[in-house]
């Protein structure tokens, strides 16, 4: 018996349903069902397991719609971690082929074009610069600016770095199931990114390319390294009060709190408050990454919205976020639902206190 | 792969004396009447506040029990009236209902033991109205305590009942089972603040029982049968609580002792001192263990830990903690910590809260039992424990509400193992024997469901569960409310 099989099984057994998965679930506030929860999940996959349930729509529908943020492992005592639970729940639906469409398409374009979109992207010769920066899928298809900023910022930090754009960590076919895919896709980072040092603003590609031995570190992490080490030029300033969303895999699984906020207190003028939910025990935004969002987009929109509303009762217009997948799915909340607040990452933020400008479109590559 | 605990599994019931009162009629359905009901729900509720798929009803098969049976629909009312309509078409069709909060009973109460309908209450969440000059709030009763007590706090109030599930329980559920919980020895149990009660009968009627006011002598009270009652006769819907000022000064004692004995004597003389404690709390060494790795709290090496807490004016507290520190002390505590920081108490409270959660990290199946002994019996009641455990090769954990009498003797088996559920089940027997040998119950907080069913004859001798079953004919001649449990 394989090791992650032995743990699944044992994990399924020693979830005694106490409950207490239930004070932070996610999805229960806005789904309202049993089978939103750690403990519904948990019996659900060990009722498919046992064939006591077939893998009904239903089914498939609420173990894909697990977030993986790991709110509930966070408070179980019995030490389950659910996401691997779920993880492994997922490999079984999907080796029967009992996965939703869009998690099919996403997978599908990580192995076809090395990214979750599908887009083609070429790539030139390998850096020079040893300092390679990782923008993860939204930043390099989606959401170009987060990346513009990182650049600038690192630029204007005095860094010279190199980006290596539209390449998938694989965290999210891990995520949905799809071990052999992740397998090959940190294989190839692990050939393509050995020797070089590896920045990233995406908390999960962060987590996943340090889970396979590449020397990485988050944005958040170099920022307050460097504000902390090196005199830079004195910023405009932005006399804002602001509210810091610690995403789920920066904060709860790789225990990053106090570098973004020690980045945020630098700037001058900012006022920075604390929503009710923060560091390890942050809501998610919904994103799940990339799954929940791409899949079940209302679901992913309620739960942002409740995430939202967190910040929007302290009163502040403006939140900021130090990881694409939640950028991307406080946007998208955002503009469905008219909400009265300004979204924006680590790096806008820096980029905007010291008036530094986007980057020019060449030499952005390897 | 093992499986729950099914119903069908069950040990038969004790053998007792025959009874000759009339019971409430076996309900008695076909699939017709089922069909007939799940086709008229969405009428009541509308169509995405009922659930038939199989993977939806799965999930509300079980509680934080062993015990697990799946409902044929599941329905999520709005409120009292949408709760009339189906409990009367219920009644008519004889279709059993069974009420659910969050499912954190340990007594498998919630267990729809004979199918059915299972009505969850979590929709209804609202806070109707708070008195802030009486003290008393009224709500829906499918809120959960968290949500009040979070609330409440805006005000520097609490409602003070905090059961170790108290970050999912939902007051409807803690009304069922009259849920009390670590503060208890100030506070009381549930039956203690709650003022009155809004309830569906199983006709379909709405009655309200209880009084605003702090004290009413005016008939039977009512209101006390429905608490506890799990469901077995109508489904409570709002209650009007009594509420406490948060309080602002708290300090935390805790004792290691050699052995679980002797932290029993301590626990009885502090009572018998008649100490004004708001909390006296007991835990052996497993506990102690499996709550230190998970909450990392640097808890003694010991075989027995007593927590104590005090509230008040600083001084007095200090005396109390002072005469309290004497007691320990004599009958052999060997490391005494005071932990005056209200972070390092809340932690210690918190990691005592999540000690059944955490000890399924020792065997994976646990069976808690719940029972109750006169104070001064708990050093015999322990001694006991020890031996049962000895006797059937057993994993035991024991801790609980000390100043209460009320231990939770946790069997940790692994159900796979037939072997060792025939024996865990023989230990729940003499558990629960030899409480009421010492003159103890069953049940101080978690209820009787389905858990102690077999068990329940022991301690009530025939005529006086004919007194309960004429109750429950007379409020349920159809005995649709959560049937096939103890009554």
């Amino acid at each position: 018996m394989s090791q992650q099989l032995h743990r699944f099984e044992e994990a399924l057994r020693n979830c005694n349903r106490c409950g207490l998965c239930h004070g932070v679930s996610p999805l229960i506030s806005v789904q309202g069902l049993e089978s939103s929860t750690a403990r519904g999940k948990i019996r659900l996959a060990r009722s498919l397991i046992q064939g006591e349930i077939e893998a009904t729509n239903t089914l498939v529908d609420r173990i894909y719609q697990c977030l993986m943020c790991g709110s509930c492992s966070n408070v179980c005592p019995a030490g389950i971690k659910v996401e691997e639970v779920i993880c492994s729940a997922r490999m079984r639906l999907a080796s029967a082929g009992k996965v939703p469409q869009p998690v099919k398409s996403l997978v599908s374009n990580i192995v076809s074009r090395g990214n979750i979109y599908g887009v083609a992207v070429e790539r030139s010769e390998p850096s020079q610069e040893r300092l390679v920066y990782f923008p993860g899928c939204v930043s390099s298809l989606k959401y170009r600016q987060l990346a513009d900023a990182t650049i600038s910022c690192l630029s204007g930090m005095g860094l010279r770095v190199s980006s290596l754009d539209g390449v998938c960590c694989g965290a999210p076919a891990l995520a949905a199931g799809f071990k052999e895919v992740y397998e090959q896709a940190s294989e190839r980072l692990r050939s393509m990114l050995e020797g070089f040092d590896v920045v990233t603003g995406c908390p999960q590609c962060y987590y996943f390319l340090k889970r396979e031995r590449i020397s990485v570190q988050h944005i958040a992490q170099l920022y307050a390294e460097i504000m902390e080490s090196r005199v830079l030029p004195p910023t405009g300033g932005l006399r804002d009060m602001i509210t810091y969303a610690d995403p789920c895999y920066l904060a709860r699984f790789s225990s990053i709190t106090d570098e973004p906020r020690a980045v945020i207190s630098s700037i001058a003028g900012l006022r920075l408050v604390e929503m009710a939910s923060n560091r390890t025990n942050a809501k998610c935004c919904g994103n799940g990454l990339e799954l929940v969002q791409t899949s079940y987009p209302e679901l992913a929109g309620e739960v942002a919205s409740s995430r939202l509303g967190e910040a929007l009762e302290l009163g502040v217009k403006k939140v900021v976020t130090s990881c694409p997948h939640c950028y991307l799915t406080f946007k998208n909340t955002r503009r469905e639902r008219g909400l009265p607040i300004v979204i924006k990452d680590l790096s806008q933020l820096i980029m905007e206190a010291y008036r530094w400008e986007p980057p020019a479109k060449r030499n952005r590559r390897i | 792969m093992k499986t729950a605990v099914s119903l069908q599994n069950l040990p038969s019931r004790i053998p007792n004396r025959r009874s000759r009162v009339r019971k409430p009629r076996r309900s008695r359905r076909s699939s017709v009447q089922l069909d007939r009901v799940v086709a008229r729900l969405p009428s009541i509720v509308g169509g995405g506040s009922v659930l038939t798929d199989r993977a939806e009803l799965v999930c509300y098969s079980y509680d934080a029990s062993c015990y697990s049976r799946l409902p044929d629909v599941v329905v999520f009312p709005n409120s009292s009236e949408e709760i009339s309509k189906i409990v009367r078409l219920a009644n008519r069709e004889r279709v059993p209902v069974t009420p659910r909060g969050a499912g954190t009973s340990l007594s498998g109460g919630p267990v729809p033991a004979r199918g059915g309908i299972v009505v969850v209450l979590a929709r209804m969440n609202r806070i109707l109205d708070l008195d802030e000059d009486n003290l008393t709030v009224t709500c829906e009763v499918g809120l959960t305590l968290r949500d009040l007590n979070r609330s409440l706090a805006r005000k520097l109030l609490h409602f003070p009942i905090d059961p170790g599930s108290s970050e999912a329980a939902t007051l409807g559920g803690m009304i069922g089972e009259n849920a009390s919980g670590m503060h208890s020895p100030r506070f009381g149990k549930t039956k203690d603040r709650v003022l009155s009660l809004e309830v569906v009968l199983p006709n379909g009627d709405i009655i309200h029982v209880g009084s605003k006011c702090f004290k009413s002598a005016s008939g039977y009270n009512l209101k006390e049968l429905f608490i506890g009652s799990e469901g077995t006769l109508g489904i409570v819907t709002k209650a009007t609580l009594r509420l406490s000022p948060l309080p602002d000064n708290y300090t935390v004692i805790s004792a290691s002792f050699k052995t679980t004995v002797a932290a029993g004597r301590a626990i009885s003389r502090v009572v018998k001192r008649g100490l004004p404690v708001s909390a006296l709390e007991f835990m052996d060494r497993p506990s102690i263990e499996v709550v230190k790795a998970f909450t990392g709290l640097p808890l003694p090496q010991a075989a027995a830990m007593v927590l104590i807490e005090c509230t008040g004016p600083e001084g007095e507290v200090q005396n109390h903690l002072a005469d309290a520190a004497e007691i320990l002390r004599e009958e052999g505590a060997f490391e005494l910590r005071i932990s005056s920081d209200r972070g390092e108490a809340d932690r210690l409270w918190h990691a005592r809260k999540v000690t059944y959660g955490a000890i399924s990290r020792i065997r994976p199946t646990a069976i808690q039992a719940d029972p109750v002994v006169p104070v001064s019996k708990l050093p015999d009641y322990l001694a006991r424990l020890d031996l049962i455990a000895q006797k059937y090769a057993l994993k035991i954990v024991s801790y609980g509400h000390a100043a209460d009498g009320n231990l939770h003797p946790t069997v940790l088996i692994d159900e796979g193992n037939p072997e060792e559920m025939r024996y865990a089940r023989m230990a729940l027997a003499e558990i629960y024997q030899s409480a009421l040998e010492l003159g103890g119950t069953l049940t101080g907080e978690h209820g009787v469901g389905v858990e102690k069913s077999d068990y329940f004859n022991l301690e009530w001798p025939s005529n006086v569960v004919s007194v309960m079953r004429e109750i429950k004919a007379v409020l349920d001649p159809n005995n649709i409310m959560n049937p096939r449990k103890w009554i």
